[in-house]
């Protein structure tokens, strides 16, 4: 069975994913999209150009800054990057969900019943 | 053919039309797009499906447009309508609607609520003007800071004291050596005749100052100018120019004073009711005397700012000493100095001879005592009614709970609400206020105008008192009923027995205070009718005095044998001192060998004055005109007789004296109290005729006619002096020795009848509610057979309890603090137990009937009403 994600629980994890991505390296926003695709199975699906007012809002915060930058092939991309801020907010955030994962956990796992209720 | 280009420039186009969109962004998905195209063609797919479907997979350009566009907003949180909504502000007219329609809904609980907290407010406001005006003395006074008067401390052997009376000569040797004294001004207090044309008048209030007196005081000058430096020169206040001049300018114009002209230089405005000086003349010093022996003058220095108290008070104190060889007869403790600020003089204590009245701190103090009384008692009150009124308000709170209201909102409701009725209280106090002043000033002799109420200090006191009157009173409610569980609210099964006993104990308090203040009231009223009744050790009823008599000069004693004549005077006298005025205080030494000085009041009496004034004479004999030597007699009393070393039998045929001069003892007198009953009877000596006196007194027969005597007086007066006739009866005269108390008793009288008062709100109140609470019990006992009279007997006799355990309280509460203020009083009164039975029987009474018009609407309910209402 697919499970989709609530509008609430994505708009909450959208900024952490994408600071993880970009914790891994520099990336643009049609790389940074195939890599939540591609990460995620597809259970987090969203319209591609959500993306940008998601990053715009995080550059603007400080988490993480652009530039352009032109390819190879002669192409004009984005790429963002991730800075001091953007780690601390993403630790913060790991922080946060590994804990209520912790709860979920405990009070799901043991007792398997209680979630197919 | 598909052109991609055309395609794409035409998909930026519509990004374009987006204001939200800026250039990089456009860009920026543009490139996001071809990547997509790229990799969908990679895919097999067609160059037009690529396109197609990448710009799908883009979305609702719009919506990223919206939510690209928020990002820029400063500021912005990304918060939901319903959050933003949720704050108090927005319940506002709601919580308004509602507290009008409560208000208006129980108009009777609303009327006394309001009622007791405005009257409470508005006693408190009228206190605290009273204390601040008593307090605000001499502070007008641009240099009060810096201006002292000369108090004249003494310790020698038997007499102790300290008294505002300094020689003349010490003001202008002060001026002269002490470099931190700016100036330095004497005044005397004078009482001459005045006369202009053909008015004259007796004035009382007449001062005689140095010139430099405005220099210290800050009198406002009217017309005129205000310098004191020319010999014979007065200024006069605005208030006695209409009695001399009419509609005349006076200045310039000339006042016959004693035998001397005057020449009017200024009008002055009428001195404040907060001046310790209070006058309607001053006259420019004339006496050259510079003597350190007679102490007649009252001395005001005005101190450099930089002074130090301590080294002025030592140097004026070696000035003194240095010339204690200059006729200053007196040795180093016979004149201790002590500057007393300017502004201490009035409520000063311990002064034992002073020039003005005094006002008393400690009375200050018990008014504010029972002007926090009074103001806590209105707010038990409020509180009381307002969580009565809780029980029915229950079910709002209830619905408000369940409809998501949480406790802070309900506790804001509940405190707006007592705060807009503590507003509308203490808008009514001020109008109560209005309405009081005019009494305020008639019992205590103040001139306290409204504006006076309104500096910015009181408007302060008044707001935050309001407020904070507010809060306490629906503190309480607020915080109780925001308790409450709204299930069980719904379902009407919540507990009232925590709350009940809360505001029984709210009225059994109130009552103690109440009832104490209301003993307190009978006692100060027993103790001024035990003073003003009491045996004096003479008879002062129909006694008549004629005053001024000094002013008669030889006319004298042709007038007081023109009185004996008039039939009904039994007997005529004269004497410079009667009971219950001016006497004087001396050393006199007796004449056995080795005794020491004793202090005496003493005075001048004319013959027959142990007669007229009916006293006891317990040895020897009184003064006598077959005695030719009774010009050197005296008579003295018991206590004096005692302090001397002698019996009564033993003290005839010894002798007093002062210097060389000897007085013949040839009478004792028994005790009488010739000062008010404060103090004991202290030792005094009544010499011959010498000094001029200053009092006629007749004694009139009771039967006889008075009007017709008192005319007759007034035409022999008018043979010899061409003053009007200042006439009085001794009787009279002694009761305003008790004024102080007099005044004492109107206060804590209306104060009871305010607490009781507002006791009794409080008391109705409760009486209602618990009418309310047992509509339904009542009902049923009337359906069994209950009459009318067991129903109030029910409703009453549990309230009534409540009014007995006060009263219970308040008996050794006024007991205590009664026997303390009887201590100030060498004669004083028994607290009995009568003023209690009465003040029980008053409070008793009052609460009964409160209690009872609530008890008979609750027995005269129809049962079938009450039963079936739900």
């Amino acid at each position: 069975m697919k499970i989709m994600l609530s509008k609430e629980l994505m708009a909450a994890s959208t900024r952490p994913l994408i600071l993880t991505i970009l914790k891994r390296g520099e990336s643009y926003g049609y790389q940074i999209i195939q890599d939540v695709k591609h990460l995620s199975g597809g259970t987090l699906e969203w319209s591609d150009g959500m993306l940008y007012p998601v990053l715009h809002k995080l550059q603007k915060d400080g988490c993480i800054q652009s530039k352009w930058v032109v390819s190879e092939e002669g192409r004009k991309r984005k790429y963002y990057s991730i800075t001091e801020t953007g780690l601390e907010e993403l630790q913060t955030a790991k922080a946060q969900w590994l804990s209520i994962h912790e709860v979920f956990a405990k009070i799901w796992g043991p007792t398997p019943q209680w979630a197919t209720e | 053919m598909f052109d991609l280009e055309k395609a794409i420039k035409e998909w930026k186009r519509k990004l374009r039309k987006n204001p939200a969109y800026e250039d990089g962004d456009i860009e920026e998905l543009e490139s996001h797009l071809r990547d997509r195209i790229e990799t969908l063609k990679a895919e097999s797919y067609t160059v037009q499906q690529a396109f197609d479907m990448a710009a799908n997979e883009v979305g609702d350009i719009d919506h990223i447009g919206t939510e690209l566009s928020k990002t820029r907003i400063k500021g912005n949180h990304s918060s939901t309508h319903w959050e933003q909504s949720s704050g108090i502000s927005s319940l506002l007219p709601n919580y308004l609607k509602i507290a009008w329609r409560n208000l208006t809904l129980r108009k009777g609980y609303s009327v006394i609520n309001i009622i007791g907290l405005s009257i409470g407010l508005a006693a408190c406001i009228l206190i605290t003007v009273y204390v601040q005006h008593e307090w605000s003395y001499d502070t007008f006074h641009e240099n009060a800071d810096h201006s002292y008067r000369v108090l004249r401390e003494f310790d020698i052997p038997d007499l102790q004291g300290t008294i505002s009376f300094t020689p003349s000569a010490l003001a202008p040797a002060v001026m002269e050596n002490l470099a931190s004294v700016e100036k330095a001004v004497r005044i005397q207090m004078d009482s001459p005749v005045v006369g202009y044309g053909l008015k004259k008048f007796v004035e009382p209030s007449f001062l005689i100052a140095d010139d430099g007196f405005f220099e210290i005081f800050s009198f406002d000058l009217l017309e005129g100018t205000a310098h004191l430096d020319r010999p014979n020169t007065v200024l006069i206040t605005q208030r006695v120019v209409p009695k001399y001049f009419g509609e005349e300018n006076p200045i310039g114009k000339s006042l016959l004073v004693g035998n001397r002209e005057m020449e009017i230089t200024g009008v002055l405005t009428n001195p404040p009711s907060n001046s310790h000086l209070d006058f309607d003349f001053i006259a420019s010093m004339n006496t050259r005397e510079l003597n350190w022996g007679r102490n007649n003058f009252q001395t005001y220095l005005l101190l450099t700012p930089e002074h130090s108290l301590n080294n002025v008070t030592k140097e004026i104190g070696d000035l003194i000493l240095s010339q204690s060889g200059s006729g200053n007869q007196l040795a180093g403790n016979d004149f201790i100095p002590h500057l007393q600020p300017v502004t201490d003089i009035y409520l000063g204590q311990g002064v034992s001879v002073d020039i003005s009245s005094e006002g008393n701190v400690r009375y200050l103090y018990l008014f504010i005592a029972l002007a926090v009384f009074i103001v806590i008692l209105a707010c038990i009150n409020f509180m009381n009614l307002a969580t009565a009124r809780s029980m029915e308000r229950a079910r709002e709170v209830g619905m408000r709970k369940t409809l998501g209201g949480n406790r802070t909102q309900i506790a804001f409701q509940f405190l707006g609400e007592s705060l807009l009725m503590a507003f509308l209280a203490s808008f009514l106090a001020i109008v109560l206020n209005y309405i009081a002043l005019p009494f305020l000033n008639a019992i205590s002799g103040t001139s306290i105008v409204f504006t006076d109420f309104f500096t910015f200090k009181n408007s302060v006191l008044l707001i935050s008192i309001t407020i904070l009157t507010g809060l306490l009173a629906g503190g309480y409610p607020a915080f109780i009923l925001s308790r409450f569980q709204p299930s069980q609210v719904l379902k009407s099964i919540f507990s009232s027995e925590e709350n009940s006993f809360l505001r029984k104990s709210l009225v059994v308090f109130q009552f103690a205070i109440s009832i104490t203040l209301l003993a307190g009231t009978g006692i100060i009223y027993k103790q001024i009718q035990f003073m003003k009744n009491s045996g004096l050790g003479f008879n002062p009823d129909n006694v008549l005095l004629v005053k001024q008599a000094n002013f008669l000069g030889q006319n004298r004693t042709p007038f007081i044998n023109e009185l004996s004549k008039i039939s009904g005077v039994e007997n005529v006298t004269s004497g410079f001192s009667v009971p219950g005025t001016f006497f004087i205080n001396s050393m006199w030494q007796p004449d056995t060998p080795d005794a020491d000085a004793h202090n005496l009041d003493y005075s001048f009496v004319n013959f027959d004055y142990i007669e007229t004034l009916d006293l006891e004479v317990i040895a020897g004999r009184s003064f006598s005109r077959s005695f030719r030597s009774d010009s050197f007699a005296v008579m003295l009393n018991e206590a004096a007789v005692r302090d001397f070393g002698w019996s009564p039998d033993e003290a005839i045929n010894h002798k007093i004296l002062r210097g060389t001069t000897e007085y013949n003892i040839i009478g004792v007198l028994r005790d009488f109290n010739y000062r008010s009953l404060h103090t004991e009877v202290y030792p005094l000596a009544l010499f011959g005729p010498r000094q001029r006196p200053r009092y006629v007194a007749l004694r009139i027969n009771p039967e006889a006619d008075l009007p017709r005597i008192i005319e007759e007086v007034q035409t022999s007066w008018k043979q010899f002096s061409s003053l009007t006739l200042e006439y009085s009866f001794l009787a009279d005269d002694l009761k305003t020795q008790y004024e102080t108390e007099d005044r004492l008793i109107k206060v804590f009288g209306s104060f009871s009848g305010l607490a009781i008062f507002i006791g009794c709100l409080g008391l109705f109140g409760l009486a209602a509610f618990m009418v309310i609470q047992r509509t339904k019990e009542i009902g049923i006992r009337k359906v069994l057979g209950a009459t009318t009279t067991q129903i109030v007997k029910l409703v009453s006799t549990d309230l009534l309890k409540l009014v007995a355990i006060g009263f219970l309280i308040a008996i050794p509460v006024a007991w205590v603090l009664m026997s303390q203020w009887l201590e100030s009083f060498a004669y004083k009164t028994e607290i009995s137990w009568e003023v209690f039975l009465i003040t029980g029987l008053i409070a008793f009474t009052i609460a009964l009937i409160t209690v009872s018009g609530q008890a008979v609407r609750a027995a005269y309910m129809n049962p079938v009403k009450s039963l079936r209402s739900e």
